[in-house]
């Protein structure tokens, strides 16, 4: 059984919308998306959102609910997903690095089947919204490992469809290109333009303590059990040497002096660290406000 | 009913009232919202939680559905694109709370966050596992409880509605809240809904300011009607003298009429409000506005007039064919100033350049759908407004 992070960060799109609207912000870049729910609720009404990420899933993700606009997975398309489909040779054996360590046999084999149909899918939209069906079945079986007793068993196809049928909901347009790329902060808040730059940045040492459900699934898309998602952040800004308080300090000024062509800057970080966000704010932003709903959500707003 | 100790007693009618439209507007009984708000405070009271947060979850509880005010109404669309804009509906109420002065301040975040999934398939932010408030997906567990309670009838069993909680364990509701709400009910097996004893002072709540917001926004549903409830409102006030009515009484009415109007589609305006046509359409909400005005005891003292809106002087109006007298002052009065309303709505939307003044043409109806001295006052008003 893998510990499981207690704590998670509210990253909530209805609020940043509730901020966006007051300011008349109307397009948004986050150079750190992860998941980006909070994109999509925002292109849902009307934001033009860019994203980007290091780790793969994450923009897989995006293609399939931030830029994707119209393709859905229909049911025979999910279905061609959830079981081993007839004449095809699958790698069964891709994950059985997991077997009995987190998963059952059932469950890596089919962790292998679904690896191989889902990378044989034929649109990134729908290649995207199939990576986040089966990510929540990913949680669901590492979250059940820690509560057996407690959650319904449910067969893995089951469960797959009933999560991939769910990420249909999540195909929006508004009118708009929205964009998602794999690469660092700099290369993305160069790539585009937008009235703001949104960011929860990774935490010290983040990419050493990243949650078992992230770096699992990146392993999974990877088809390589043993895949270790420090090594995306080892050439970066939040690399190895973000542990002291200066380093850290001079890793997020790097990213507030990249968006200083921004009008806004919004960091989103919790009671402790806000002063520090704001001291660091001080030298790339004439105004600087703090919206602190609650201690473990407080967003530091930079305006030129 | 619940009860909310050192809350002042229009507040508590107030949020009566206001969780009662969104009972409506989520098509529950009345009395779910308040019924939600009673155990999730009770609920909150056994997690242990300090008061300020009962009383927000009691709040919450109560004013979960009111965000489905804003939804828009008539439109044809599919199934999936109405689910989608149901996403939404927290977010409104969250909004339309934190507008409201003097409820806890957690009050307005429950609301957003109260549809959330544990698994992150929730809305309307998708938030996962321990990103959404506890107290918020307490909320949900409450409210997916009573729901399947509500939703067995007389056959309601509590035990059977708890497996709608522990059925979803691990997707909509964390293993914790599952399990908190599992010792909350062997606890207190029968006395589990007692009404919540709610410690909580609203300072600045303003009742009527409250209950008039959410009237207003269910006029701007519509395009026929919004505003109607401030214009209704300042001609009610101006003819209130004239006809022995106290004006702030008289305003306070006329924007309540707007209760009368929580359907998906809204017929009634169509008809010219002097002809026959679309009585039974008024005639319904004012039953409606009559309804939900009797779960609130400050705000009952107007339901027998927002009931009568729909009867003619002459006794063969909706829907008693009360005559004259019989029919409250105030609903005689609110009958003339809605009809001038949707005459003046009807002529922006349609030419109406062969028809005589609405004056001239209220006057004609005088004696018949109309009291005459209504009519005048109306037409006296008319003018000097």
């Amino acid at each position: 059984m893998i510990d499981l992070n207690e704590r998670t960060r509210r990253i909530s799109g209805s609020r940043l919308a509730d901020l966006f609207f007051a300011r008349d912000i109307t397009s948004v870049v986050d150079p750190f998306m992860g998941m980006p729910n909070h994109l999509n609720y925002l292109k849902r009404h009307g934001i033009t959102v860019h994203g980007g990420d290091l780790v793969e899933w994450f923009v897989r993700a995006g293609e399939g609910m931030i830029v994707n606009d119209f393709t859905v997975l229909r049911d025979s398309e999910v279905a061609e997903i959830v079981e081993m489909l007839p004449g095809r040779i699958y790698p069964l054996d891709l994950f059985k690095g997991w077997d009995g360590v987190f998963f059952s046999e059932e469950q890596c084999a089919y962790l292998g089947v679904w690896h191989s149909n889902v990378h044989n899918l034929r649109s990134d939209g729908q290649t995207g919204l199939a990576v986040i069906g089966l990510w929540h079945v990913l949680c669901y079986w590492l979250q059940k490992g820690h509560a057996p007793d407690e959650m319904a068993d449910v067969p893995p196809s089951e469960l797959a469809w009933r999560y991939i049928r769910e990420t249909e909901r999540l195909v929006c347009t508004n009118n708009a290109r929205n964009t998602v790329r794999r690469a660092d902060f700099n290369s993305t808040l160069s790539a585009r333009k937008a009235d703001c730059v949104y960011f929860s940045p990774p935490g010290k040492n983040a990419m050493k303590k990243a949650d078992a459900r992230v770096w699992m699934w990146e392993a999974w898309w990877q088809g390589n059990p043993y895949l270790n998602i420090e090594q995306y952040y080892r050439d970066t800004v939040f690399g190895q040497r973000t542990s002291d308080d200066g380093s850290y300090d001079r890793a997020i000024s790097t990213v507030l002096a990249a968006a200083q062509d921004y009008p806004f800057v919004i960091v989103q970080t919790t009671a402790a660290d806000a002063p520090r966000f704001e001291r660091l704010f001080a030298p790339h932003r004439t105004a600087v406000e703090i919206v602190a709903p609650y201690p473990e959500e407080v967003y530091v707003i930079g305006k030129n | 009913m619940p009860l909310l100790r050192s809350a002042d007693p229009v507040t508590a009618d107030a949020v009566r009232l206001l969780s009662a439209i969104g009972d409506t507007l989520g098509g529950h009984g009345l009395g779910f919202g308040m019924r939600v708000a009673s155990v999730a405070a009770n609920f909150a009271t056994h997690r242990g939680c300090p008061s300020d947060m009962v009383a927000a979850s009691f709040y919450a509880g109560a004013l979960h559905g009111i965000g489905a005010v804003r939804m828009p109404v008539g439109l044809d669309v599919s199934e999936r694109d109405t689910a989608i804009l149901n996403w939404d509906v927290p977010v409104h109420g969250a909004r339309i709370v934190a507008a409201m002065s003097g409820l806890p301040a957690a009050t307005s975040d429950y609301i957003r966050w109260h549809r959330e999934s544990f698994d992150g398939t929730g809305y309307p932010d998708r938030l996962r596992w321990n990103g959404i408030p506890h107290a918020a997906m307490a909320i949900n567990a409450v409210r997916a409880f009573v729901e399947a309670l509500e939703s067995n009838g007389e056959n309601a069993s509590p035990a059977e509605a708890l497996f709608a909680l522990v059925g979803d364990t691990g997707k909509t509701f964390s293993i914790e809240i599952v399990r908190e709400f599992r010792s909350f009910f062997a606890e207190y097996p029968e006395t589990f809904e007692n009404p919540a004893d709610v410690a909580w002072e609203t300072t600045g709540f303003d009742a009527f300011g409250s209950v008039g917001t959410l009237c207003a926004e269910i006029d701007a549903r519509d395009e026929r009607t919004r505003g109607r409830g401030a214009r209704l409102a300042h001609i009610a006030a101006a003819m209130a003298p004239a006809a022995g009515l106290d004006p702030e009484r008289a305003a306070h009415a006329a924007r309540l009429t707007a209760l009368g109007r929580l359907h998906e589609t809204l017929p009634g305006d169509d008809y010219d409000p002097l002809s026959r046509l679309g009585r039974d359409a008024r005639a319904a909400d004012a039953r409606t506005a009559e309804r939900l005005l009797g779960v609130s005891p400050t705000f009952a003292e107007f339901a027998p007039a927002l009931g009568a809106v729909a009867e003619w002087f002459d006794g063969t109006g909706l829907p008693q064919r009360r005559k004259a007298g019989d029919i409250p002052p105030l609903a005689r009065l609110l009958a003339v100033a809605l009809a001038g309303d949707a005459m003046d709505a009807l002529a922006q939307r349609t030419v109406t350049d062969n028809l005589p003044d609405i004056p001239v043409r209220l006057a004609a109806a005088a004696g018949k759908q109309f009291d005459p001295a209504m009519v005048t006052a109306y037409v006296a008003a008319r003018a000097g407004v």
